[in-house]
């Protein structure tokens, strides 16, 4: 489904991403570990198009396209989704007008008519019960007010309406309580798909305790220096990211 | 110096008015002062030769044409109060409730050149009295409109509200021409707010894009009364707007909001003035402005704080949002403070739209014009928060939405 093939991507004159290569196939989850600085967030940030990153050389390639060649826009039409580290808050944008647009933007391209009000309002309300969101949340502005844990949760909520093809987890785990980490894993396990793939950003190994993944890669100095199951992040946890960095270096 | 095409015309106007001593009075006054220019600080970034440029002329009587009554607004509850032409049009308007009276009268002018314009050359000098009687539980709705196809028409719209004790009322003013026709709206608007009245005031001008607009409004705010003015300004090619809002007796609370979008070429300039002339009062003052194309938005907020004015709570606040590099926008706070035990607070902003936000809404598959819309419609929504009618909220942003899908077609 996704193929990166030896990514080099600078941002601000410095390069972030070194050589970096990942292929996910439909049906898995893959965890991509690294200590701070590494390039975790880089990476999910250029799959999903943001401005700001030049990619020097290597391919992302997405269902058989350049997915570096679309807008962000129309990636995310393609089925891919993206939950930010830090949801941004757009007060006086309201959150079921932005859950609708983006809905029928999926839709249009899946050649699927849109969702009429009453429909639409049904699915979002199963899909909150899942989250365990409270329906006020509809009548806000996206993440206003939201607490972190509640931003967190909603940017799942997102991801279990629109149903993407690829789905990354830009460190999901960060700022949530062992409660909202539950809650946020169950959402992010009941979308697992033998035809949805799964790329989780994190720095930590308790995340992979609530959803495990298939596959693990340790991400150092821009590129992946190994790669194992979910032992290995059970490895990681134990003793750290220096042997890996040592026995890549030797 | 010759006299401009405007002053030679506004002459000749002047002359087919029957004679009253206090209008030739203010257009002698008017003469002697001409036009402010752009040595004037208070005009230093709005240039008005293209206004002197133009030959305005007065339209006829209002019964020699038909009014064009499209664009106004038409809430059944509302009490209407139309102008054609800057004449009152009974046949527009609606009977007015027991609480509101209508009747000619003069007005007092202030030594400003387009108010003294305004004073010599006005067709209906109107005074609406406001009473206690009854909670007006309904909007007073003012609206002025041309007949027909008005081109290089002028009118001076001059009125006085006075809101007797204790009374409750919400008046809606409205200014709007047609796109095409080089108009001038030049308005005087006065509202006194006696004694624990409470007055919510919406002016919303939608002048067409190549019409000009002179307005001023001056506000006298008494002990306990509260007054509340929310701005919309949409249209015309040159705007100004001079608010001064006094706070005349403790415990005043005076209110000033505004939005004003310029796009395209247009100019759009307001300038505010509260002045506190006694203690414990408070007043709190938040506009926002957005310019797009070439468009240029200038906002000027003055706060007078008077030596007696102790325990003055004066807050302002200007943000202000450039869509294009070729908009510009002017925001200058200016305080000035004589009393020692006061609280004062203001902030002034320009930036752009939050490239992250941009990101978000276009990472859930918005496109990008759709994105640039919902973020600059979400800025301008939060103001019109303030202003709890619902008709007018809608009408403005259904504008706004309108001129930012004009904006994308011309990209």
């Amino acid at each position: 489904m996704l193929s990166v093939k030896d990514l080099h991507v600078n941002a601000g004159g410095k390069k972030i991403l070194n050589g970096l290569s990942l292929d996910v196939k439909a049906g898995e989850v893959h965890a991509i570990m690294g200590p701070n600085g590494s390039g975790k967030s880089t990476l999910s940030q250029v799959i999903a198009g943001r401005d700001g990153y030049e990619v020097v050389s290597g391919s992302v390639t997405y269902l058989n396209q350049d997915l570096l060649a679309l807008a962000p826009e129309e990636r995310a039409r393609a089925g891919v989704f993206l939950a930010f580290q830090y949801p941004v808050e757009i007060p006086g944008v309201n959150n079921t007008y932005l859950l609708k647009a983006a809905l029928n933007a999926v839709r249009k391209q899946r050649g699927q008519p849109e969702l009429d009000a009453f429909e639409f309002l049904s699915l979002i309300k199963t899909k909150m019960k899942l989250m365990q969101m409270d329906e006020s949340f509809l009548n806000r502005g996206v993440n206003e007010g939201f607490s972190g844990g509640e931003k967190k949760r909603n940017e799942i909520l997102q991801m279990a309406v629109l149903e993407p093809k690829l789905a990354l987890l830009d460190e999901t785990d960060s700022g949530l309580d062992i409660d909202a980490l539950r809650v946020v894993a169950a959402g992010v396990n009941s979308l697992r798909d033998p035809s949805r793939a799964i790329v989780m950003v994190t720095h930590y190994q308790r995340l992979l305790d609530y959803i495990e993944p298939d596959f693990v890669h340790v991400l150092s100095g821009g590129r992946i220096i190994k790669s194992g199951d979910k032992q290995l992040a059970k490895e990681l946890e134990k003793r750290g990211y220096d042997w890996v960095k040592q026995e890549a270096a030797a | 110096m010759s006299a401009s095409p405007a002053i030679t015309a506004w002459q000749s106007a002047f002359a087919t008015q029957p004679a009253v001593a206090s209008k030739q009075r203010a257009f002698q006054d008017f003469l002697s002062r001409g036009l402010p220019t752009a040595r004037d600080d208070a005009w230093k970034y709005t240039d008005l030769r293209r206004l002197a440029a133009r030959s305005f002329k007065l339209p006829g009587t209002a019964s020699d044409h038909l009014p064009s009554a499209t664009h106004l607004i038409t809430e059944a509850s509302w009490h209407r109060l139309v102008f054609v032409d800057g004449h009152f049009s009974t046949m527009l308007s609606t009977k007015l409730p027991t609480g509101i009276t209508l009747q000619q009268g003069e007005i007092e002018s202030s030594h400003a050149s387009f108010d003294l314009l305004n004073a010599a050359l006005s067709q209906a000098s109107t005074v609406i009295g406001v009473t206690a009687s009854e909670q007006l539980k309904h909007p007073l709705y003012i609206a002025h409109i041309w007949s027909g196809e008005a081109t290089e028409w002028m009118r001076h719209p001059r009125i006085a509200i006075r809101v007797a004790p204790q009374a409750d009322v919400t008046l809606v003013e409205h200014f709007i021409s047609p796109q095409g026709g080089q108009c001038f709206s030049n308005a005087v608007t006065t509202v006194e707010v006696a004694d624990s009245a409470k007055v919510t005031h919406i002016t919303l001008q939608e002048d067409g894009a190549s019409n000009f607009h002179i307005a001023a409004l001056r506000a006298n705010v008494a002990r306990g009364a509260r007054y509340a003015h929310h701005h919309y300004v949409l249209g015309g090619t040159l705007s100004r707007t001079d608010i001064h809002a006094t706070l005349n007796g403790e415990g005043a609370h005076v209110e000033l909001s505004g939005l004003v979008m310029a796009q395209q070429t247009q100019h759009l300039d307001v300038r505010t003035c509260v002045e506190h002339q006694v203690p414990n009062a408070t007043s709190d003052e938040e506009y926002r402005g957005i310019a797009g194309d070439r468009g240029r938005v200038v906002f000027n907020g003055k706060v007078i704080v008077a030596k007696d004015a102790q325990k003055t709570d004066a807050r302002q606040s200007s943000r202000n949002l450039l869509l294009s590099p070729t908009a510009e926008i002017d925001t200058r706070p200016e305080l000035e403070i004589y009393a020692n035990d006061v609280k004062c607070a203001h902030g002034a902003t320009v930036g752009q739209l939050d490239e992250t936000a941009l990101f978000y809404l276009r990472s859930r598959g918005i496109d990008l014009p759709t994105a640039r819309g919902l973020l600059t419609q979400a800025f301008a929504a939060s103001i019109l928060n303030r202003a709890s009618l619902q008709p007018i909220r809608e009408r403005v942003l259904a504008a706004i939405a309108k001129r930012l899908n004009a904006r994308e077609g011309s990209l």
